[in-house]
């Protein structure tokens, strides 16, 4: 028997929604929750914000005070996670490290869907050598791998927290300008937009009314993946030493300090490991869930 | 004849794009906060070495004038000189970008060699274990950072396990044999390649999957033609079209990926020498590398779409 199959069709639960009268929002949420492992990432990232934001009330140690009599413990129970080369708690240092990486993420979707979106609706919606002269700075920015870019970038503006946030939101506002402007285009020519068009409706009312409403799925979707990207892009920096500065606490740069006592404390470098996986891993589920959800060109 | 017409179009877009490029890497120079010119001089600074210096480097005229300058002198072969070692930037370019472009002409030549069987296979026993594991592997190897991957390998492959060394690119040559010049390869590449691969098994999944839903399968299938035949007469070819027009951008991304793998194994690439640039605020370097890596890779951009032109025998531009 050949191993080929044909294409599955779209499963009956699916089907029968369709034809119900559910909002959209209601059919791509309940689509949504029918990945079990999307689920289990909006668990798990939700676990990871608060223990975030509650870190101080989670753990009796402070991130960044020098404990040099417990330097280089391996895991117990009085340090979970072990201890570092200045007697600091890891475990501390993860959830500290946590906030960094939420704030950076949050920080970078924040300016890059905020300035690209409305650069790449603007230039989609008007067209013509408006549209072309965004166009090429978009693409004069999308030409360089987003590390590159981000390190040139912290390289004038100098390392801190908040000018991560900067050079790495800079690097994926063309991203978010690309996807925009793409999907005003192809609804430039939608019905919704013909009818308000024939209304009177002045500009703005119909991107904000017909353009924005019909863009958000994608919208979202992207955040999310970015979110994520931000994330690696953040722990990469500070790992080469150009994005959080010591000692604050951040996952790639507590890996970079991990380097030199990787023999002999493995613990230093397995846990910022696994935090940033877990961390990205499970962004990445949500994504491909709402992706499934909010995309009606899936097919499986 | 339309296809000679949208090379000229897009050759066109060209210079725009590269203009725009120069004026970004102008602007952050200029962006520095900080005058660079004290930081220099350091002690030495009075007034009139200060008005030396920023004559020297033509920061006493105005802002589009040291742009035009700038770019005088690119055009003459000239993109300064490191603050720190006096070498020429050019130099710099032709010694390390050599060096960083072999990296990533391995890693990705690794990620086609697995990375295309893997998506084939899970495309074609799609929703099996198979296509489940692969692609799980995929979502994973898409998650974690290259760096810490190699970090991993590291701790794994060369202190626990011992199997191969962990810096030594570049010191030795084949002629000291062929496995002590290619070890120290080893970790390098492959932690590069695993995020391409991850990328591409599912690009190749997912085209492999739309060209099996075709009709013209169904009809080879019907006429009786077994598996491997209708895969390898029929579906691998069509596969082909989209990976090939992928393959200059992913080999351009992986040369900018490799920064952080110079950093750690201490390549001696472009990367390595921008991050160095980078803390020392040696700004020449920063400039002409970025510069140069850009134009790079506008080039490869450039050279995909032309391939995806003339690969895709569907596509009519008028």
């Amino acid at each position: 028997m050949t191993a080929y199959k044909s294409p599955t069709p779209s499963p009956p639960e699916r089907n029968a929604e369709l034809a119900s009268n559910r909002s959209p929002l209601r059919l791509a949420a309940a689509q949504f929750f029918r990945h079990r492992l999307a689920v289990a990432g909006v668990v798990l990232i939700a676990l990871l914000v608060l223990s975030a934001v509650f870190a101080p009330y989670l753990t009796p140690y402070e991130p960044t005070k020098l404990n040099l009599q417990s330097k280089l413990t391996p895991p117990s129970w009085q340090f979970p996670l072990g201890t570092d080369h200045f007697g600091r708690d890891v475990l501390t240092r993860m959830l500290y490290g946590a906030r960094i990486s939420l704030l950076v993420g949050l920080g970078v979707v924040v300016i890059a869907a905020g300035i690209g979106t409305p650069l790449g609706v603007i230039s989609g919606f008007f067209g013509g050598t408006l549209d072309n002269t965004i166009m090429r700075m978009m693409d004069a920015l999308l030409t360089f791998p987003p590390l590159l870019l981000a390190v040139a970038i912290m390289g004038t503006l100098g390392a801190d927290t908040q000018n991560v946030i900067l050079a790495v939101g800079l690097v994926y506002i063309p991203v978010f300008a690309r996807l925009a402007r793409g999907n005003t285009l192809s609804l430039r020519e939608s019905t919704y937009v013909s009818a308000s068009v024939a209304l009177g409706a002045p500009n703005w009312r119909i991107i904000v009314l017909d353009i924005l409403p019909n863009i958000i799925g994608v919208l979202v979707v992207l955040v999310t993946v970015t979110f994520s990207k931000a994330v690696i892009l953040e722990a990469s920096l500070s790992f080469l030493g150009l994005g959080v500065q010591p000692p604050t606490a951040s996952w790639g740069r507590d890996l970079n300090e991990a380097r030199r006592y990787i023999e002999d404390a493995w613990w230093l470098a397995a846990f910022p490991t696994f935090m940033i996986a877990a961390s990205v891993l499970n962004m990445n589920f949500i994504g491909d869930g709402l992706r499934d959800a909010l995309d009606p060109r899936t097919n499986q | 004849m339309g296809i000679w017409l949208y090379f000229l179009r897009r050759l066109v877009q060209v210079p725009l794009v590269i203009f725009f490029v120069s004026v970004i890497i102008f602007a952050l120079m200029k962006v520095t906060p900080g005058d660079p010119i004290s930081i220099m001089l350091g002690p030495y600074a009075t007034p009139e070495t200060t008005a030396a210096l920023k004559a020297e480097f033509n920061l006493d005229k105005s802002l589009p004038e040291q742009y035009l300058l700038w770019i005088w002198n690119l055009l003459h072969g000239d993109l300064g000189a490191s603050i720190r070692s006096q070498e020429p930037v050019t130099e710099m370019v032709a010694n390390r970008f050599p060096v960083s472009l072999t990296i990533a002409l391995m890693a990705t030549l690794l990620s086609l060699l697995i990375a295309i069987p893997a998506g084939v296979l899970a495309a074609y026993r799609r929703n099996s274990l198979w296509d489940y594991v692969l692609m799980g592997f995929s979502t994973i190897g898409l998650s974690v950072p290259t760096f810490t991957l190699a970090l991993v390998l590291i701790l794994f492959f060369a202190l626990k396990l011992q199997w191969v060394p962990i810096s030594g690119i570049g010191l030795r040559t084949l002629s000291d044999g062929f496995w002590p010049f290619v070890l120290p390869y080893i970790i390098p590449v492959v932690a590069l390649a695993v995020t391409t691969i991850a990328e591409l098994a599912r690009i190749v999944r997912a085209s492999m999957l739309e060209v099996l839903d075709q009709e013209y399968i169904r009809v080879a299938r019907a006429q009786g033609l077994g598996d491997s035949v209708v895969l390898r007469v029929h579906a691998l070819k069509n596969v082909f079209i989209p990976i090939i027009t992928v393959i200059a951008i992913i080999f351009a991304f992986q040369v900018g990926n490799t920064i952080t793998i110079e950093y750690l194994f201490s390549i001696p690439g472009v990367g390595s020498a921008l991050i160095n640039a980078v803390i020392s605020r040696d700004f020449p370097v920063i400039q002409g590398l970025t510069l140069v890596v850009g134009i790079f890779f506008i080039g490869m951009n450039l050279l995909a779409d032309i391939l995806y032109a003339v690969v895709d025998p569907r596509i009519h531009y008028n």
